[in-house]
């Protein structure tokens, strides 16, 4: 019978990546994010007119070769807004995104760590942050702020760390009772160092899913806030508030309207496919064999 | 089942106290504190209203007292003064509930008779031609921005095509069934997209697993018609999970129902949110922060009594 | 008298995605009414993907590449799938090895009983409902009037097996396939499956085909057994012929390595050394060449066939004869 050749064994992080290599649409929504997200970084240097530039002989003009997106109301060149919008919008994204992900993951493996008491009151006070609407919350507290980009960042990330709280947690009870937890405890180990080395790196896979998602929740809900003129005020652009300019104008002048709901969705989407393809990757039970 | 249902229900009070005191707190912590924004707005209110909404805090009484005033008024039906209209908070609610309770079940029943079907054909039909497009249709549902979605279809409906009227419920004058009816579906159909793509897709991933149990093959090898085994054994067992999230998503209903109403110029308390933002009338935003965490919470409870009624083994929980 | 039950050249194949498995490679076999067969093999036998191929119900990626399987005359395996629904649980019936998993949780066990006599009898819900209690009865499920109306996770492991019994005898099958029916339960549990078994075929006469991989839980069981190794069978014969003078050298070291409580407390068990083969390539030799402690040049280059030993014992080795 055959004998196999001994093969090398791939480390967990090189299985990941070949899976999600597989994830096709996943492998474009990677490259199609990076290539938006950094030219919206690099507006300052890539856009062809500043984002408050006024071109008075060109106001409300349709797509031209000039202005490939066209002008707005005030003579603004609508791919230079949407590339510097673009920057709010995905640097409050990723920023919310991370704070709402730490801090769910601290409070998922707290509660799931330390168990009776403080899981207790922990699991309580997301249930009530489940049971409040998110978005009307998140109105009435952009009020009380300035509403720039770090108040921005703070609130939404703040309401964002429910999700993950909970599948962290999830994560932590089912590791917690396995063998090598036990063993580590049973010589000495201490809590903390249980839960950095053990509990943190088998529950990384749905974190980073979950942070992944939440970049897109986030620039989601703060184009609603901006939308509706309650996040990151005009004259700064962002995606959001450029469709509100639009509202008004949308029959004569649909290009207004349907650029930079464009630029959202397809970051969304981009990075819901990102997501997925994540997901399948790092979800040990998809891996073949 | 009885036993069941009232254990849920007790555990829904410490939840409802939960909710009362972060909202008093989101309140309280209004820059100016919450009758300080009364005299901020810039807008001229009625003495009496200020007075009024004195005396009914007891501004000058610790925060305890004032939060306990609050609730007990709350739970007998008095949500205070409106700062915008001097109307009682309450009744303006009232007017307008049921507008956006039509939009939400409209949406919501909508979404799931359609997701229903689309999940389950998408799961017999595995990488079949629909099943492709409703996958893509999905991840799209879901990365759509509710707010655009409202705006593109005005444009092409409303506007360019002068199908369906562009706001509101009705047109002026109007009373007919069918003519709230053709005011009804741009925004049904916008709030109930996203929801669509979720639950369908949902569905059709608990099918795939479903389908390929134990007991589902036990029931083949009974020799029951296909149709009887999707039915009876697949689909019942499937929708158990999705049932249960479709019933969880009603929060987020509500959120998309305050971006759709203001899109549409539909009547119904979200866009009266948005409204009393302008306006930092914080009595109406009060009210509606706890009727809608009222609404999110009932229906988990219904959630868990549709899970319990659906799967025996939850009832012993 | 023609069997009851018989399968020709039976070949499946599972076509995955790291290639073809050949998991059924041309199997043989025929039971009487009345009587009981054992298949016996180790995982990856293909003993349940066998039976499985015969009830229709092979999942994808697999295949029935080629085979007949008569029943009572008719070649299951060649009848269009609403026929063949017709035949199955009505005239051959097969319970599973995980009765926790096997039985659908959110429906009451009455129903799940039930559902087979409404479907090939056509009897009403009150006449199915009386039919229910006398299976729930004659399994041995006490109370059965009101336990009928009981959900599978309210009985013990035990007692899901006996209602997955009362579910297949329900319209009074020729044949009962229990696939490892005993693999999940408790050891004291899985004699009084057994039992019961022995004692329901005394009574209702159908034929049984029991898979296993422990092969002295169904010596006192059936009438023949038949030893499976990578999708073949290499021995097949009365059940005392098997025991008493086993010929194929793996079923000798199947024999030897079942521990005996009358063995001496020194001794090492016995294993049989090697593992099972690859099934994703086809085999041109003797399946169990390269661990068989008798292996010749022969074996390895040529596939043995069944090969008669008497009038009911066959083995599959090139080497039968001077091994006696």
């Amino acid at each position: 019978m055959t004998e196999s050749a001994p093969v090398r064994e791939l480390s967990p992080a090189e299985l990941s990546w070949r899976q999600f290599r597989k994830h096709r649409v996943a492998m474009v929504s990677v490259t199609v994010f990076v290539v938006i997200a950094l030219a919206c970084l690099a507006a300052p240097l890539l856009a062809p007119y500043g984002p408050d530039a006024i071109d008075m002989a060109n106001l409300r003009q349709a797509p031209s070769v000039r202005h490939w997106m066209g002008t707005d109301d005030l003579g603004r060149d609508v791919l230079s807004r949407l590339l510097f919008g673009g920057r709010v919008s995905i640097l409050i994204g990723v920023l919310a995104a991370i704070l709402g992900t730490g801090l769910g993951t601290l409070v998922g493996a707290v509660a799931g760590f330390y168990g009776r008491w403080a899981d207790n009151v922990l699991m309580r006070v997301t249930d009530v942050a489940y049971a409040i609407p998110t978005l009307p919350l998140l109105i009435v507290l952009s009020a009380y702020s300035n509403a720039a980009a770090l108040s921005m960042i703070l609130i939404i990330g703040l309401l964002s760390w429910m999700t993950t709280a909970r599948v962290v947690r999830a994560q932590v009870l089912s590791i917690k009772e396995t063998e090598y937890v036990l063993a580590a405890r049973s010589i000495g180990v201490s809590h903390a160092g249980i839960i950095a080395r053990h509990v943190v790196p088998n529950a990384m896979g749905p974190i980073i899913v979950g942070a992944t998602l939440a970049v897109g929740n986030a620039i989601m809900v703060e184009s609603s806030l901006s939308f509706l003129g309650l996040g990151i005020q005009p004259p700064t652009a962002t995606w959001g508030n450029m469709l509100m300019d639009s509202q008004a104008t949308m029959a004569s002048r649909p290009w207004l309207t349907v650029f930079p709901g464009l630029a959202i969705l397809l970051v969304v989407l981009a990075i819901n496919f990102i997501g997925d393809g994540l997901h399948d990757a790092l979800d040990p039970t998809v891996r073949s064999a | 089942m009885g036993s069941y249902v009232a254990r849920r229900m007790l555990q829904l009070v410490p939840l409802l106290f939960g909710i009362s005191i972060v909202v008093f707190a989101v309140i309280q912590a209004a820059p100016g504190g919450p009758e300080g924004s009364l005299l901020n707005t810039g807008r001229f209110i009625d003495p009496q209203v200020i007075e009024a909404y004195r005396q009914r805090l007891g501004v000058d009484q610790p925060v305890h007292i004032q939060y306990v005033r609050w609730l007990s008024s709350a739970i007998r039906g008095d949500l205070g003064i409106s700062f915008s209209s001097t109307r009682p908070v309450a009744d303006m609610i009232w007017e307008r509930l049921p507008a956006t309770l039509e939009l939400m079940a409209s949406a919501f029943l909508f979404a799931a008779v359609v997701a229903i079907a689309l999940g389950i054909y998408s799961a017999l039909r595995q990488y079949g031609p629909l099943d492709l497009i409703g996958t893509g249709v999905s991840f799209l549902g879901i990365a759509m921005p509710v707010f655009w979605f409202g705006l593109i279809l005005q444009l092409v409906f409303s506007v360019k095509l002068g199908w369906l009227p562009v706001s509101g419920t009705a047109t002026v004058g109007a009373t007919s069934l069918g003519d709230h009816l053709k005011h009804l579906v741009l925004p049904g159909f916008v709030l109930s997209f996203r929801y669509i793509a979720g639950w369908s897709r949902y569905l059709r991933s608990s099918l795939l697993g479903v389908v390929r149990t134990d007991y589902v093959r036990t029931a083949r090898a009974k020799g029951l018609p296909e149709s009887r085994v999707i039915r009876v054994h697949a689909v019942r067992n499937a929708l158990i999970p999705v049932v249960s999230a479709m019933a969880l998503n009603v929060a987020d209903l509500f959120s998309g129902a305050v971006i759709t109403e203001t899109v549409f110029a539909w009547p119904g308390i979200g866009r009266l949110f948005v409204q009393a933002m302008f306006a930092r009338d914080y009595p109406l935003l009060m009210g509606i922060l706890l009727l809608g965490s009222l609404m999110v919470i009932v229906f988990n409870l219904v959630a868990d009594i549709v899970y319990g009624l659906l799967d025996p083994r939850i009832r012993y929980d | 008298m023609a069997p009851v039950l018989e399968v020709r050249d039976l070949v499946t194949r599972f076509h995955t995605e790291q290639g073809v498995v050949h998991a059924v490679n041309g199997i043989s076999y025929a039971i009487d009414a009345g009587r009981a067969l054992a298949i016996v093999g180790e995982s990856g036998s293909g003993k349940s993907a066998g039976v499985l191929s015969v009830m229709g119900l092979i999942p994808p990626p697999g295949v029935v590449e080629r085979g007949q399987a008569f029943l009572k005359g008719r070649d299951l395996l060649a009848l269009p799938p609403a026929e063949r629904r017709e035949v199955l649980g009505r005239d051959i019936a097969m319970i599973f090895q995980d009765p926790a998993t096997s039985l659908n949780p959110v429906l009451t066990v009455g129903f799940q009983v039930a559902e087979g006599l409404r479907q090939h009898l056509d009897l009403s819900a009150d006449a199915a409902e009386r039919r229910v209690v006398e299976l729930l009865n004659l399994v041995g499920i006490p109370d059965a009037a009101n336990r009928l109306h009981g959900y599978p996770h309210e009985f013990s492991g035990g007692q899901r097996q006996r209602i997955m019994i009362a579910m297949a005898l329900a319209c009074d099958p020729a044949v009962l396939i229990a696939d490892e029916p005993t693999t999940a339960l408790d050891v004291t549990v899985q004699a009084q499956i057994v039992e019961l078994v022995k004692r329901l075929q005394r009574q209702l006469g159908m034929a049984i085909l029991w898979i296993t991989h422990d092969l002295a839980l169904v010596a006192g069981l059936v009438d023949e057994v038949a030893v499976m190794y990578a999708g073949c069978i290499v021995e097949q014969g009365p059940v005392r012929d098997i025991f008493r003078a086993p010929r194929h050298p793996y079923t000798r070291g199947l024999l030897a390595a079942m521990p005996r409580w009358d063995a001496d407390g020194q001794e090492r068990l016995v294993a049989i050394e090697g593992s099972p083969p690859d099934l994703r390539q086809p085999l041109a030799h003797c399946p169990f060449a390269p661990r068989c402690p008798a292996a010749a040049d022969r074996c390895r280059q040529d596939n043995p066939g069944l090969a008669a030993v008497n009038a009911e014992h066959r083995v599959a080795c090139w080497r039968w004869e001077d091994l006696a």
